[in-house]
């Protein structure tokens, strides 16, 4: 029994030993593939192309670019997706109100002072990858979920009381994720609204200057490319799913009371 | 002359981190309870994971040809290791304490506790 062990655990050791050999050697033939397709070599040529602007979203980061500027509209309905499921979990608890003084009151003292310490610098972090989203990987979705995080972890460490105390109540964080969501409709259509009322072509959608609209969203602040339209769907779209994240999280872990309140209220509707 | 110290201390932190990875892992596997376990996990986490990444930036530094680039990943892996060393301990110990107080863990083999003299923490 004992040898039979130890063979066991030799064995699986030498096969990812060799099999990391074998990778880095080149024997499953190469990590990443040389040539590029011709669709992916057209988005990274045309991602950053001042040269070419009308093919261009002018946006370092190529993901980023697809995601907001050339497919853009499937974006703006995945993030609608989002909140219909949002604005379902707050039809199903309607009624719902967070109520003050029932449940714990977080975690013992060691490990709130080591989350004290890590909320700013998980704030900061959710804002710099929403902000640089269109200059490094990440984006709005990925900074707003950094920021939900951080709500999570409060009502987890610190107990619901103190973030319902701090003003996040359900309501509050709806009313935030619809701004957020009112924000990414304005940017994709601020273009539009410009050209009606200056009397020339724009489209939906509309980063920089295309095929026959030379309207364009400020590329620079400062000594800073924006990235057009990017900066704006990032921050918006990272409130928006912050607060939306933080909302689903909130209703779901309602109390006993909270949940006779709401059936009541239900019973009322019906 | 100071490129190469820095390396060699890191690899010599990278070989003290085995050695913890390595007592942690049996450890885990052959300690009695628990609570005893989770120690070793975070013996793990602590000396396996926060002293090798201190001397992966030691070495990142010690690592001439990368250029400007070994700032970063020195940089990179001394605050992970910074706030490993914050939480690791901080998330051991809401475990170990909700286990405790719980009671969905058993406590034997135990010599002493302070916990339940104290009022149960």
């Amino acid at each position: 029994m004992r040898i039979r062990e130890v063979v066991i655990a030799v064995s699986v050791a030498l096969v990812v030993l060799l099999l990391a050999y074998v990778i880095e050697a080149g024997g499953l033939g190469p990590i990443a593939p040389r040539e590029l397709r011709e669709l992916a070599a057209s988005y990274l040529v045309n991602a950053y192309n001042p040269w070419n602007v009308t093919q261009s979203a002018l946006s370092l980061e190529a993901v980023t670019a697809i995601v907001w500027d050339y497919r853009g509209l499937d974006t703006f309905f995945e993030t609608s997706v989002l909140f219909a499921s949002i604005v379902g979990v707050s039809l199903v608890f309607r009624g719902y109100r967070e109520r003050l003084g029932i449940g714990g009151r977080g975690l013992s003292e060691i490990v709130k002072t080591s989350t004290r310490v890590l909320l700013p610098l998980i704030l900061i972090a959710g804002v710099s990858v929403a902000l640089h989203g269109h200059l490094t990987p990440g984006g709005g979705f990925q900074g707003g979920s950094f920021i939900a995080v951080l709500l999570v972890l409060m009502s987890i460490v610190f107990s619901l009381d103190f973030v319902v105390e701090r003003g996040l109540t359900s309501g509050r964080l709806l009313a935030l994720r619809s701004v957020g969501l009112i924000g990414v409709l304005a940017t994709s259509v601020a273009l539009l609204a410009a050209g009606l009322a200056l009397g020339v072509e724009a489209y939906i959608f509309q980063n920089v200057a295309r095929e026959g609209s030379e309207l364009s969203m400020p590329q620079w602040l400062l000594d800073r490319p924006t990235g057009g339209t990017l900066i704006f769907f990032n921050m918006f779209e990272a409130l928006a799913v912050a607060a939306g994240l933080a909302l689903a999280f909130l209703v779901l872990s309602l109390r006993e009371e909270e949940v006779r309140e709401a059936l009541g209220v239900g019973e009322w509707y019906e | 002359m100071l490129d190469l110290a820095l390396v060699v201390a890191g690899l010599a932190l990278i070989a003290v981190g085995v050695f913890f990875d390595f007592v942690g892992a049996i450890g885990l596997l052959r300690l009695p309870n628990f609570f005893t376990r989770l120690h070793a996990a975070t013996a793990g986490a602590i000396g396996g994971a926060v002293v090798p990444m201190i001397g992966a930036s030691l070495v990142a530094l010690g690592a001439d040809y990368l250029g400007p680039a070994r700032f970063f990943l020195a940089g990179a892996a001394f605050a992970s290791s910074l706030l490993l060393m914050i939480l690791a301990q901080a998330g051991s110990h809401a475990i170990a304490r909700a286990a405790y107080l719980s009671r969905e863990a058993p406590r034997e083999p135990i010599l002493h506790d302070a916990l339940e003299e104290g009022g149960g923490g």
